[in-house]
């Protein structure tokens, strides 16, 4: 069977989120819904609500001692970020730690995908966007594709990896020659089987160059920046080849401070080992 | 470089090295602001935990040597393919020869390298 078709199937095959994410959706859909409706859906699911609790009141989003129920998490985080929470947890558990891999560490995938998420929210801070709702979970999920390879794929991935070295070329140039498709294209097929946001779907696909259609996107920015600062920053180690520069557009459009990493240096590396425990990585 | 300390340790007349920002993202405090017992009662309500303050303090002011300091540059140089070409970038690179430092260095978080 070739490459494409695996990885299809494998979408196809793929775990799919749990109830409570796509009844939170309805519930989010509805005009005059409120966040007790949301509430009342999540806490029907002990163990869900008990996580959520949990990571709404680390360190990532700063509102120590403030939440102690699901109505506050909603109040605090917002909808959709407790929405993506349900998202985050559960391909924590479809990729747990100790599944075996040529060529991605699952532990390091997760340091990797953590720590992006932890610089984004940072640099979205920094940049004064109000909404900062999605840069945490968005920033983490931007590999989901990589999900299905490590899943799926094997001795066709050390293929992938001979060409990077080889031709000093980058990761999913190489994937696209190799396999025929790319983490970013195969993360944006299960995103959209997923139905998941259409912010996150962006990320997924774009947070390589940081654009959408040519435009320079604050979201899938912050992303693209947060991706190769994590990898200059040992957050995980997941680079296959050289750390990719980044896109100059990025900087130009979303005019980050020109002391933007020393000023989050500390802020960044105590969420990171905070949040490496408590999602248990 | 600043040393981090927790909210009880904030003495009359500290200068912050970095600003504090609420869970909103929005400053509370600038940086180089003068520290006051007034400012530990905003933190509280704000629950800052910690903050980083200006600090002659041998230890910080050196958290390490220049040879480690090298090490890390040389490490960090064999993984990018790309040099800094504006101050922002400049400012990454130089964060990231610290903070990949503290994973070298730091007994906590020994990780494996190679050169």
């Amino acid at each position: 069977m070739d490459t494409i078709r695996i990885i299809l199937q494998g979408i196809e095959n793929f775990p799919t989120l749990p109830t409570i994410y796509y009844k939170l959706t309805e519930v989010m859909e509805k005009p005059n819904s409120t966040a007790n409706d949301a509430a009342e859906v999540i806490t029907k699911d002990q163990s869900a609500s008990a996580k959520i609790l949990q990571a709404a009141h680390s360190s990532i989003y700063g509102f120590y001692g403030k939440i102690d129920s699901i109505s506050k998490a909603i109040f605090y985080l917002g909808f959709e970020e407790v929405r993506n929470l349900i998202v985050l947890l559960t391909l924590i558990e479809i990729l747990p730690n100790n599944k075996s891999n040529y060529f991605i560490n699952p532990v390091e995938f997760w340091k990797h995908s953590i720590g992006v998420g932890i610089i984004t929210r940072n640099l979205g801070s920094i940049i004064g966007v109000n909404k900062l709702e999605n840069y945490f979970v968005s920033g983490v999920i931007h590999d989901l594709g990589k999900i299905l390879f490590i899943n799926y794929l094997n001795n066709e991935y050390i293929k992938v990896i001979r060409y990077v070295n080889e031709n000093n070329v980058g990761l999913t140039e190489a994937e696209t020659t190799i396999l025929g498709i790319n983490h970013n294209v195969a993360g944006e097929m299960l995103a959209e089987k997923w139905k998941l946001p259409i912010s996150m779907k962006s990320v997924i696909r774009h947070h390589n160059s940081g654009l959408i259609a040519g435009e320079v996107d604050t979201l899938v920015g912050c992303v693209h920046i947060a991706n190769i600062a994590a990898q200059m920053f040992g957050f995980g180690n997941t680079t296959i080849g050289k750390v990719p520069e980044p896109n100059m557009e990025v900087w130009n459009k979303l005019n980050f401070p020109k002391n933007t990493f020393s000023s989050i240096m500390d802020k960044v590396y105590r969420e990171y080992y905070e949040s490496l425990a408590l999602f248990k990585v | 470089m600043g040393k981090i300390i927790t909210i009880d340790e904030i003495q009359e007349g500290m200068i912050l090295d970095e600003p504090v920002l609420n869970s909103f993202g929005q400053t509370l405090l600038n940086k180089g602001a003068s520290l006051s017992h007034r400012h530990k009662i905003v933190f509280q309500t704000w629950n800052i935990k910690s903050l980083k303050i200006k600090s002659d303090d041998e230890e910080s002011e050196n958290e390490f040597s220049p040879e480690q300091l090298e090490l890390s540059e040389k490490n960090l140089k064999m993984k990018l393919r790309w040099q800094p070409r504006n101050l922002v970038e400049k400012d990454l690179y130089n964060t990231a020869i610290i903070l990949f430092a503290r994973h070298l260095f730091s007994d906590q978080n020994k990780i494996k390298v190679s050169y």
